[in-house]
């Protein structure tokens, strides 16, 4: 009885869902690019409000936001830690032998932010992405290289049918060991060794009808006149809009307004 | 032999969290020995949620479960002694095959129990025999078998445990008329010879009043009736109310009554229905 | 040339799907024998037998997904042994299998009823009008977006069945659709298959063992050993009870209760197929009694 929703997906009709999920892929990655590019605090600040205003434009609430952060916060923590203590430099105050300096604490700041940046970022990303979007505008990003020989279309099938079953193959699982818990099977006690021979009778019956779902789907998929990848259209064809335009240009001008700030910065 | 009670037993999927579902409440009852019980309920009544606490796979939310008077979920140590007196088999249960020979996977169990060859190989045999399960079969591989040959050898995985009572989740789900005959008869013959508890869950109402003596009813969670078959059947109108699949012939014999016809309603055979009517016949005539 | 086979609809007798003396091997296992069977346009036809006679392996021959070992199977005129013409088969005659999950290949219902479609290369609006008809003609109107694990069995077989509709094919073939369905999915199913071919006229081959589906069909072939042991309305099939069982199937229990009736002396025909026609004529002869 789980629900399983892959990829944390927020169903919404804000301009960032109605970009072009090419657009999206791109952006986000050269927004992760621009991030590694700065390296003053002021630019990092203005990442964190270029993010926070595309999290406003989905209407995603904040609650949402700080949760997701919440695993990485043992990461932040640690890498404040040791950008304070251990960079030389003007110290601020100390105790002990270990001292804070100022540029310490700049730097902590300016990593951390950039750690969440990078999480806030890519979230937006499967926020507002479904998996197959993502697997459509994969296939379209690559396509040039099917010219080369690389079989694009074949590849995204394999993509959106291994989606389509993971959490059917989920839920078999949890009904094969329901089965064999209850003929006796001992899931959760023993050694590594112990454990993965006990995990025998789960993955056969598994394996086996994956391979059997398999079969059926590829027959059912040729009755439907499924021939390969030539000569597919799709249904919800991927189009670039004057949207996905504007976007590009306000990205653009943020991008140099960031690259401007760091002249400012010192 | 066991007895298997339960305490105003309830279970609540995802419990805390906004999508949480109750999908049992409130059920109290006790499994007498010896008994054939059918469970009967629309899809989404609770059903597999409540035969799934009965062995322990779900642990209750709410309510106890006490087989032989012990609540199997009191001591850790104890709950897989307890849980295996009683036998669940799950709906299309061939899925769960996975070993080299039909008599290995057989064994499976009786291996979990810690027992000895001996008493495994004769565990083997006693349930491929319940099972009528040629002995030729035993050494092939599980998955060379027909569909129904796979059904059957999966059950028998649970019988060779020996449990004191046996749970079957639909067992003819998805099998033609002729499988499904076979099935229920197996089942039914092994209840006759060991005389041990058996609780069938079904759709249908038809094999539930051909084999079982107690039927007990879900209706959204909660237990509705559990008696014996015909007293529950009196109440056909209300059955049908919940969204049941009534036997044909008591479908017809309510519409009869309804207009107008001397018609006894708490039956679900042909045979008896064809008698019914035709004494209705005879009382306007006669 | 039309015949009138009952008063709800026309038959053309166009012979849609023709077998011609097919036989079928696997190896030296003989599983269909002299099979000479055919369904007309807009007709209903379903085939019975037990697990093992061989009607999957007919379904199969009937789009190509099997060849005959000796025989001809033709579809609308085409031989489904040419491989140029199998596309054409297939878009003429589709198929829907038992098990609604592994029918299913995208991840939303909408996207999985354009598969067809898609394959056949048509263009994105007329891609769009097939799939909102073929979801409007199975009833799922509201789960258009859902992704497919969330759906009970019935919905998952109905958009199977939609995939099928969106090729716009003359016929569907439909193996046993309904043996893994709760009582409820299987009503809702057979609603759809029903209403398909009375209102759109499509011609529906159904594979089924169960009896008050094979009832509502046109014409019922009943196969046993490989062969064609009946071929006949369900009405002139199901009221030889003894025959029935000999064929390893049951009767229907309103004619079971018809014939303990008509036993019993009461002035019933023997071919009563539904409880509503036995509940009628029951009542009529308890008023003419009074």
């Amino acid at each position: 009885m789980r629900d399983i929703t892959l990829g944390q997906y927020i169903n919404g009709d804000s301009v960032i869902h109605r970009l072009d999920p090419r657009v999206r892929l791109i952006l986000t990655l050269a927004y992760i690019v621009i991030l590694f590019m700065f390296n003053t605090l002021l630019q990092m600040v203005l990442a964190l409000v270029m993010i926070l205003l595309a999290y406003a434009l989905v209407k995603i609430p904040v609650k949402m936001l700080l949760k997701s952060l919440k695993p990485i916060i043992p990461i932040i923590l640690f890498t404040s830690v040791l950008n304070m203590f251990f960079i030389k430099g003007d110290v601020v105050f100390s105790f002990w032998k270990i001292a804070v300096t100022k540029q310490g604490l700049y730097y902590a700041a300016m990593m951390s932010l950039r750690v969440i940046c990078l999480l806030a970022g890519s979230s937006l990303l499967t926020y507002t992405s479904t998996p197959i979007q993502l697997t459509s505008a994969l296939e379209s990003l690559f396509k040039p290289l099917s010219k080369l020989g690389l079989p694009v279309n074949d590849l995204a099938m394999m993509m959106t049918i291994a989606l389509r079953f993971i959490p059917t193959l989920l839920e078999e699982t949890d009904k094969i060991m329901a089965a064999q818990k209850s003929r006796g099977a001992n899931l959760d006690t023993g050694n590594f060794i112990q454990r993965a021979k006990a995990l025998t009778p789960i993955l056969i019956p598994l394996f086996v009808s994956a391979f059997r779902r398999a079969d059926e789907l590829a027959l059912a998929m040729e009755c439907r006149c499924y021939n390969g990848g030539e000569g597919r259209t799709r249904l919800n064809a991927l189009k670039i809009r004057r949207l996905d335009y504007i976007a590009v240009t306000v990205f653009t001008v943020c991008c140099v307004l960031l690259f401007m700030a760091g002249r400012l910065a010192v | 032999m066991s007895t298997l009670r339960l305490d105003n037993v309830g279970f609540t999927y995802q419990k805390g969290m906004p999508d949480e579902k109750t999908a049992v409440s409130g059920v109290s009852l006790t499994f007498e020995e010896g008994d054939f019980v059918g469970i009967i309920g629309h899809t989404g009544s609770g059903k597999s949620t409540l035969i799934q606490m009965l062995n322990g796979l779900l642990k209750p939310t709410t309510g106890s479960v006490y087989i032989d008077g012990d609540d199997i979920w009191d001591d850790k140590s104890k709950l897989r002694e307890k849980r295996f007196k009683v036998g669940l088999v799950l709906q299309y249960p061939e899925y769960q095959l996975f070993e080299e020979t039909v008599r290995k996977d057989i064994a499976f169990g009786p291996k979990n129990l810690g027992l000895s060859d001996e008493e495994i190989d004769s565990r083997v045999r006693e349930a491929a025999g319940f099972l009528r399960i040629p002995e030729k079969l035993l050494d092939r591989s599980p998955f060379d078998l027909s569909g129904g040959e796979k059904r059957r050898a999966a059950i028998a995985g649970v019988l060779a445990m020996r449990p004191e009572v046996l749970v079957l989740d639909e067992p003819t789900a998805g099998l033609d008329p002729r499988g499904r005959r076979d099935i229920l008869d197996v089942i039914k013959n092994y209840h006759e010879a060991e005389k041990k508890t058996v609780i069938l869950v079904s759709h249908s109402m038809d094999d539930v009043a051909r084999y079982a003596n107690k039927v007990l009813v879900m209706n959204n969670g909660t237990l509705l009736y559990y008696d014996s078959v015909g007293e529950v059947f009196k109440h056909a109108l209300e059955l049908r109310e919940t969204g049941l699949n009534i036997p044909t012939v008591t479908g017809i014999l309510l519409t009869l009554r309804e207009r107008g016809l001397d018609v006894d309603t708490d039956i679900y055979t042909p045979a008896a229905a064809a008698q019914t009517i035709t004494d209705a016949f005879r009382g306007i005539s006669g | 040339m039309r015949k009138h086979i009952n008063i709800y609809k026309e038959v053309t007798v166009d012979n849609l799907i023709r077998f011609e003396n097919v036989s079928f091997s696997y190896g030296i296992n003989k599983v269909l024998e002299n099979i000479d069977l055919t369904a007309g346009e807009g007709e209903f036809l379903a085939v019975l037998g037990y697990n093992g006679s061989g009607k999957s392996t007919l379904a199969k021959l009937i789009n190509g997904i099997l060849v005959p070992t000796s025989g001809k199977v033709y579809v609308d005129g085409m031989d489904t042994s040419d491989e140029t013409k199998l596309a054409d088969i297939r878009k003429t005659a589709g198929m829907v299998f038992q098990n609604p999950d592994n029918q299913i290949v995208a991840t939303i219902v909408e996207e999985d009823i354009a598969f067809a479609p898609e394959n056949l290369g048509l263009d994105p609006a007329e891609i769009r009008t097939r799939v909102d008809d073929a979801i409007r003609a199975v009833g799922l109107e509201k789960h258009i977006k859902d992704a497919p694990h969330k759906l009970s069995g019935g919905q998952k077989q109905r958009v199977a069945i939609a995939g099928v509709l969106a090729m716009q094919p003359r016929c569907i073939i439909l193996d046993e659709p309904t043996a893994m369905l709760d009582p409820k999915g299987r009503s809702l199913v057979m609603n759809v298959i029903e209403r398909l071919n009375r209102e759109k006229g499509i011609t529906i081959i159904l594979i089924t063992h169960f009896m008050e589906e094979a009832a509502l069909a046109d014409r019922i072939v009943i196969l046993s050993d490989g062969k064609i042991a009946e071929n006949g309305t369900p009405r002139q099939v199901f009221s030889d009870r003894e025959r029935m069982i000999s064929l390893g199937l049951e009767v229907p229990p309103v004619t079971e209760l018809t014939l303990d009736l008509i036993g019993n002396g009461l002035p019933l025909e023997k071919d009563i197929i539904h409880p509503e026609e036995l509940t009628e004529a029951l009542i009529k002869m308890k008023e003419a009694a009074v």
